[in-house]
């Protein structure tokens, strides 16, 4: 009986080690094509990293595993939490050592389709590039790259999953091609408001309707940054938020004086369980996301010419926060595919 | 951004003349722009064009470069700092006597860009500069539509880039694009016609096509590539915008609200894109 259980335990350990503990769920790669979308994220992937499930399984592993982290205290999912839209619920993340960082750490829903480069500046140009950035910062994993490369070649089952995904042994290619993998396989299209552009009318309340129509409307102009069905137009704007001596954000790339307090405009998925809000994490409610628009941002000079006040009344306030709740994807916030 | 039923969508059935771009001979049905109905995703080159054109595109403020995200001295006092100039180009045809000849873009391979349509963002350089291919022969005038083609701005298909919500041209509501977007900032002006935003897309007002814009200036298209320098005047952009126009039968079909500065900017813009000189030959 013993000998049996052992061998039950070490299965079952084999299994959660090559990523493929539950068969009863579908693939990583089983990726629906969200509406309004001309083709699907693994679509998206670039031609030397083709998307497979090997790839994406080992790439979810090194998602969830402390070995990329100096200390072995701080996994992506630190910071990346599913059940937040793969968000930080704090303000700045912490890293390891307790260090904290700079800026609120982004959602990861639906990257795959972005193109004008990621994080809130835009400092990387793809889920490749951006994969290994983390790792290697100091006040997140702060693990030379080559070092994290080290521990994996030297790992008891790694190497496989590197050799089945990549055909070859751990290298940074091949570890930031497969974080990029899984991150392009976080796709959430399932929310009421997803429903409403598939057609199902009913799928909004009436106040959220009153609220979609004012954040596509003429009143508001959300709709300038934050597009239909993407929810972003991959600009990088100064939304108000920047205030005198703050994070310069996009200016610290291309020094240009338009883009001194610019961040990416983020797209919404699931912004009810993403706070807290703007770069900075300065935000802690919904309600005071579209305060801070209603007055027309913060008040710097620096401020986009598209934000104006709005003067929205209380009814309007709550409308639009319906909204944005309505962008909630639950099956994507509790899809155990993306579970370690 | 499609016409709500007026004149802007009204005027779409066409006739069937010509040939498509594809250029195999098959009958095109044309709308009442004069250009295919159809958006080709992959359009394919005429047989014909075997030359191969080079155009730079050198946006200028008063005869200066125009430097996106940095303020720029205006003439009449003051400063202009632009955070947004983009637009759509395509369209492009040759002009040589009473011939005209359909033009291609390309990319640096020589295969057609996705929709026939080049997609210009100031910010980025690499935008600004594009090829062609087109019959050889000896021209004394390019066009080019500023914006999109019946077709293309009002396909039902789901687009790719440059068709997509990532141009930032994109109209939510409705299938269509904005043809240009400008959005900048003055200092110490007091100049009070500047417009800050122009958002010009295709309303209901007049006939809601993109403006076709012809440049005057030889071209000798041959076994060389010809160079073509194309200056986007600034001034112009911001002086068509600005022009006095009868808005009173412009609408949209978007929810309510007053119809923003920025679409009125675009509308006045577009209605008067003749009456000024955007872009003009190097």
């Amino acid at each position: 009986m013993l000998k049996r259980s052992v061998a039950l335990i070490a299965a079952s350990a084999l299994l959660t080690l090559c990523g493929c503990e539950d068969s009863a769920l579908a693939p990583l790669t089983d990726l629906p094509l969200p509406s309004g979308f001309a083709e699907t994220a693994g679509q998206t992937a670039p031609p030397d990293n083709a998307l497979t499930e090997d790839r994406a399984q080992l790439g979810k592993r090194l998602f969830y595993d402390k070995l990329l982290s100096r200390d072995q205290t701080v996994t992506c999912a630190s910071c990346h939490q599913q059940e937040h839209g793969f968000a930080d619920p704090h303000p700045v993340s912490k890293g390891v050592q307790g260090r904290k960082g700079k800026r609120n750490a982004s959602q990861l829903a639906n990257l795959a389709w972005v193109r004008t480069g990621l994080f809130w500046d835009g400092r990387a140009a793809n889920l490749e590039e951006q994969a290994i950035k983390p790792i290697e910062d100091h006040n997140e994993m702060d693990l030379p790259v080559t070092e994290a490369v080290a521990r994996l070649s030297t790992h008891q089952s790694y190497p496989d999953a590197f050799a089945r995904a990549y055909g070859g042994p751990p290298s940074v290619d091949a570890l930031r091609r497969a974080l990029a993998s899984f991150v392009r396989t976080i796709v959430s299209s399932d929310s009421r408001y997803d429903h409403y552009l598939k057609g199902d009318t009913a799928a909004l309340s009436p106040n959220e309707k009153r609220g979609r129509d004012l954040f596509f409307g003429r009143k508001t102009g959300c709709f300038h940054c934050h597009s239909e069905t993407t929810l972003t137009n991959d600009g990088f704007f100064n939304n108000g938020s920047y205030v005198e001596g703050g994070d310069v954000g996009r200016q610290t790339l291309t020094a240009k004086t338009g883009d001194l307090g610019a961040f990416r405009v983020p797209n919404l998925r699931n912004i009810e369980f993403t706070a807290p809000y703007m770069h900075d994490g300065s935000l802690a409610t919904l309600e005071a996301v579209v305060e801070q628009y209603s007055r027309g941002g913060r008040g710097h000079p620096s401020t986009d010419a598209q934000i104006e006040p709005l003067k929205l009344n209380a009814e309007e306030k709550a409308d639009l926060v319906a909204f944005l709740r309505a962008l909630t994807d639950q099956a994507f916030l509790h899809d155990p595919r993306f579970r370690p | 951004m499609k016409g709500s039923g007026g004149g802007g969508g009204g005027a779409r059935a066409g006739g069937t003349a010509g040939t498509n771009a594809a250029g195999g001979g098959v009958p095109a049905t044309l709308g009442a722009d004069g250009f295919p109905v159809a958006c080709l995703e992959s359009p394919t080159l005429p047989a014909a064009a075997q030359g191969a054109v080079t155009i730079d595109l050198a946006p200028q403020l008063d005869g200066k470069p125009f430097v996106m995200g940095e303020e720029n001295v205006l003439s009449s006092g003051g400063t202009l700092m632009p955070t947004n100039l983009r637009f759509y180009l395509s369209g492009f045809e040759f002009k040589g006597g009473s011939k005209k000849v359909p033009a291609t873009l390309v990319d640096s391979a020589g295969k057609p860009l996705r929709y026939g349509v080049q997609f210009v963002d100031v910010s980025t350089p690499s935008s600004l500069k594009f090829a062609l291919r087109v019959a050889p022969g000896s021209y004394d005038e390019v066009s080019l539509i500023l914006g999109l083609t019946a077709g293309c701005n009002e396909t039902e298909s789901l687009l790719r880039s440059p068709l997509d919500e990532a141009s930032q041209l994109k109209w939510p509501h409705t299938l269509g694009f904005l043809f240009l977007r400008f959005e900048g900032k003055y200092s110490a002006t007091t100049d009070k016609n500047l417009p800050t935003k122009i958002h010009m897309g295709s309303g209901s007002g007049d006939d809601g096509f993109a403006p076709k814009i012809s440049v005057v200036g030889p071209v000798e298209v041959g076994s060389q590539i010809a160079q073509v320098s194309l200056v986007f005047s600034v001034n112009e952009m911001l002086k068509g915008a600005a022009m006095e126009t009868d808005l009173s039968k412009f609408s949209l079909p978007l929810s309510a609200g007053p119809i923003g500065e920025e679409i009125l900017a675009g509308e006045r813009l577009r209605q008067h894109t003749r009456d000024v000189k955007i872009f003009s030959r190097k």
